[in-house]
């Protein structure tokens, strides 16, 4: 009766996932966004690149971490961090690789197939229509 | 269409997913977890050095850096070797027992060297850091590190030393079976370091001259030039 409307919803589980949801949406999110999201039977080739958005940024974020753990933003120092890092550092060459071809990666991914592919079959069109 | 759910076959592809995933992030963790490794530069930096120890004359002391820090090698005579068993009664730790030092040494017990005639040891006293040069230099007749009553804290730490050639002493090689090797090992980094910069001189070298906007090697003075 003195219920919360949303803990009917939210209060079912226990522990650590019950004291997370009564604060923060957690399940809901999970379930509606991806355990139980709807996803549309006319799926085609092109929304591959959303999901590879999102793994190019976490790629970016990842290596972009561990690139400043050497890096030296300074005119005097920059470019000999940049050589410290592509020939002392253990896979320093490969973490700044796959730095630099992620950036242009994102480009390709982001510019040319994901912000298309939505502007072509995204919510607003649907909605419109 | 059916709309029956396959609960098994949805239970085999998501544990499939999953362990393919679990593993494809096994593999990419090693290079960022082996990036926290020490890098060549540090491993350069802190490699074994080498001494000549032929230059020393008896009763010479050679100062040595290694890994920053002051490193004494004394060549002792033959009288000071004699003496080093007879202090015992005004040492605090006649058998050495608090010092850091390699097995090795405290089984030599006084002489506190591999080889007698040439003892080593880390140049920083552990009581305040600083380096016990003049106890040293004026007080000849007892350089084995020893620690005598009164000193406190104070201890000298011993280096481990390998004698890979007769000649050249190597502070900083452990002593073990693999000593040989590791003395190998830190040649390799310095020849690698070497050829390192000679490809590099050599790649810069031919951009210079195949990119000839790019700022050239001043060119040296030739002697065509100069008024005869």
């Amino acid at each position: 009766m003195a219920a919360a409307p949303e803990s009917a919803d939210s209060s079912k589980g226990g522990g650590l996932i019950g004291w997370i949801d009564q604060r923060f949406p957690l399940t809901k999110m999970w379930k509606e966004q991806a355990a139980e999201y709807y996803a549309p039977k006319n799926f085609n080739f092109w929304y591959y690149f959303g999901s590879l958005a999102l793994l190019i940024l976490v790629n970016q974020l990842v290596t972009g971490i561990f690139l400043t753990m050497n890096y030296k933003p300074s005119s005097a120092e920059a470019f000999s961090s940049v050589e410290y890092i592509m020939r002392d550092v253990d896979w320093g060459w490969l973490i700044r690789y796959m730095h630099s071809t992620g950036a242009s990666a994102f480009f390709i991914v982001i510019l040319s197939a994901h912000v298309p592919r939505a502007s072509c079959t995204g919510r607003t069109v649907s909605r419109a229509n | 269409m059916n709309d029956q759910v396959d609960l098994g076959r949805r239970r085999l592809l998501t544990a499939a997913t999953v362990g393919t995933g679990a593993i494809g992030v096994a593999f990419a963790a090693v290079p960022f977890l082996a990036s926290w490794q020490p890098s060549a530069r540090a491993k350069a930096l802190g490699a074994p050095v080498e001494v000549d120890a032929s230059k020393l004359e008896a009763g010479q002391m050679l100062k040595v850096v290694w890994r920053g820090q002051a490193v004494f090698v004394v060549r002792r005579v033959k009288s000071v070797i004699d003496q080093l068993g007879n202090h015992d009664a005004v040492l605090a730790d006649p058998k050495s027992d608090d010092s850091t030092q390699p097995d090795y040494i405290k089984a030599s017990g006084a002489v506190r060297a591999r080889n007698p005639e040439y003892w080593v040891g880390l140049a920083v006293c552990t009581h305040l850091g600083c380096s016990p040069l003049g106890a040293f230099e004026a007080n000849n007749s007892y350089p084995s590190g020893r620690r005598r009553l009164g000193e406190g804290l104070a201890r000298r730490l011993l280096l481990p030393v390998s004698w890979l050639e007769i000649r050249y002493l190597r502070p900083g090689l452990q002593e073990h079976a693999g000593a040989q090797e590791s003395g190998r090992a830190a040649l390799r980094v310095r020849e690698q370091c070497a050829n390192h910069h000679r490809r590099r001189r050599r790649r810069q070298d031919s951009l210079a001259k195949r990119f000839t906007r790019w700022p050239q090697h001043p060119s040296p003075p030739t002697a065509a030039k100069a008024v005869v």
